[in-house]
């Protein structure tokens, strides 16, 4: 049986180029709207978003689609297992991914992980975590330290 | 993936979307990491944050032997089991008793200096004894003047939250004869009182072991023997059936049943409540119920704050919806410390 289908052309910033089901690519409210436009009968370029991120940003849309009958537990558990499969590195370009293509519910799925790493830790274990340059003058970390002792003062 | 992988310059949007999904404590600590994330952390629209945020329970610790001390221990516990302590020093927790908390706001009673010791009996501090507090804004809000007669039986109070502030206040005693309750919202002048007679009832309603919460727009009480009282706290009206039995299936998510012989022992709770009940939590009788997210699972705290200052001390965590359970020592709490767990939001 002939499919009648229809596919979106995406093309990643380093030249993949990816058919996707017309119900996987709505996914992204991005690309909805340039359905709705008329914008998406060629290829539709993603200038900053790699072959790889796309490629687990589409098994993702792929995974809800064809998900929407299950219940809203298998949902939850296919998500947890997708979201702890992903490296800190990866993590990052997800979520500029799937802000930038507007998938709603995997840019809350990716801060939410984000989330879950910072809980419980301090500002250093944090820095640490991400790897993110302490840019604070000795003054002013003291004064951030001073004015909410309370969030810094603990032993673990 | 060459060009700009840095966490610390993601835009605005999405760190408020990573900070509305944090504790306080936790997004204090976020936005003391670098001066980007301090931006984002100080121009974050209040109303972004959720509602139905995932909340872990504080334990906070009071000294009763020096009542007058402006000091509190908050201990929680991640989610990864580690414990964090902080420690607060605030005015106005100088001679207070916790009565009841929700998202960062205490409700305290001032009580007269040297006066907390609940087996002798605690005596108000009848100036003014009723406020809620918050200890991160440190904002104050006086309640109503309560004339608290001090040989009532205790007095319970909690907090309806709307539009994350506080909404109304409930303050609530229990005898055998009758339950009361008073209300009031912020900046109102007087307490209004509502009585429920239960003695008309026939059957003796029993007053010890009972436990009381805000759930949705309802003040709830249970006694021993699993009757259920529900007050309206919009339309003023006791519930019509109001004494119908405590019903398992639907109610026990809600409250932790104690036995009579002392062991606290949990019921079983029906997944579906459990999924549709968020950020109840309940701070009576040394246990709490802290449903969060679905992803989450809920989890109940509990804490055997009898057996402070013994080396054995710990913090109980069952997940009720995958069964597992951790038990964390605390090592921190010292003889004569008490704890109340508290929704610090």
């Amino acid at each position: 049986m002939a499919s009648t289908l229809k596919k979106i052309i995406l093309k990643s910033c380093d030249g993949k180029i990816l058919e996707v089901e017309e119900a996987v690519a709505v996914q992204s409210q991005m690309i909805k709207n340039m359905i709705e436009d008329d914008c998406a009968n060629e290829e539709i370029p993603l200038p900053d978003i790699t072959g790889e991120i796309l490629s687990m940003i589409i098994e993702y849309c792929k995974m809800h689609v064809d998900g929407e009958n299950n219940s809203n537990n298998e949902l939850i558990a296919r998500d947890a297992d997708f979201i702890t499969r992903v490296d800190l590195n990866t993590l990052y370009y997800l979520i500029v991914a799937a802000n930038f293509l507007n998938v709603k519910s995997l840019l809350d799925l990716t801060c939410q992980r984000v989330a879950d790493i910072i809980k419980g830790k301090s500002p250093e274990e944090i820095r640490l975590t991400f790897n993110i340059k302490n840019d604070f003058t000795p003054e002013e970390e003291e004064e951030i330290r001073k004015k909410n002792a309370w969030a810094f003062d603990y032993k673990d | 993936m060459e060009h700009g992988k840095n966490w610390s310059e993601l835009p605005e949007l999405l760190l408020w979307i990573i900070r509305a999904k944090l504790s306080f404590i936790d997004s204090v600590r976020f936005g003391a990491v670098c001066k980007n994330w301090q931006y984002a952390s100080e121009s974050f629209p209040q109303h972004l944050k959720s509602e139905r945020n995932d909340v872990s329970p504080w334990l906070m610790v009071n000294n009763i032997k020096n009542p007058n001390s402006s000091k509190r221990l908050f201990i929680s516990v991640s989610p990864n089991g580690k414990l964090t302590h902080c420690k607060m020093k605030r005015k106005a927790f100088k001679s207070t008793l916790l009565l009841g908390s929700a998202k960062g706001w205490l409700l305290l009673a001032k009580v007269k200096d040297g006066a907390t010791d609940p087996d002798n009996g605690i005596e108000f501090d009848t100036s003014n004894p009723i406020i809620l507090f918050n200890p991160f804004t440190v904002k104050t809000i006086k309640m109503p003047f309560f004339d608290v007669d001090d040989s009532s039986p205790p007095l319970w109070g909690g907090i309806l939250i709307r539009n994350n502030a506080p909404h109304q206040v409930v303050l609530s005693k229990a005898s055998h004869i009758s339950l009361e309750v008073w209300i009031a919202h912020p900046g109102d002048d007087t307490w209004n009182h509502f009585s429920y007679d239960t003695y008309v009832l026939r059957v003796a309603f029993d007053a010890n072991f009972h436990y009381r919460g805000l759930v949705a727009n309802r003040f709830c009480c249970v006694d021993v023997n699993h009757r259920l009282i529900t007050f309206d706290l919009e339309n003023h009206k006791w519930e019509n059936s109001v004494w119908k039995k405590f019903d398992e299936e639907a109610l026990c998510s809600i409250f932790g049943v104690m036995d009579g012989d002392d062991t606290t022992k949990w019921i079983k709770f029906d997944r579906k409540d459990i999924e549709s009940i968020s950020d109840c939590l309940e701070c009576q009788n040394s246990f709490v119920i802290c449903s969060s997210s679905r992803r989450r699972g809920t989890k109940v705290y509990n804490c055997d704050y009898q057996s402070f200052g013994e080396s054995k001390c710990s913090i109980n965590v069952e997940n009720l919806v995958d069964g597992s359970h951790q038990s964390i020592p605390v090592r921190a709490l010292r003889k004569y410390e008490v704890g109340n767990w508290v929704d610090l939001g």
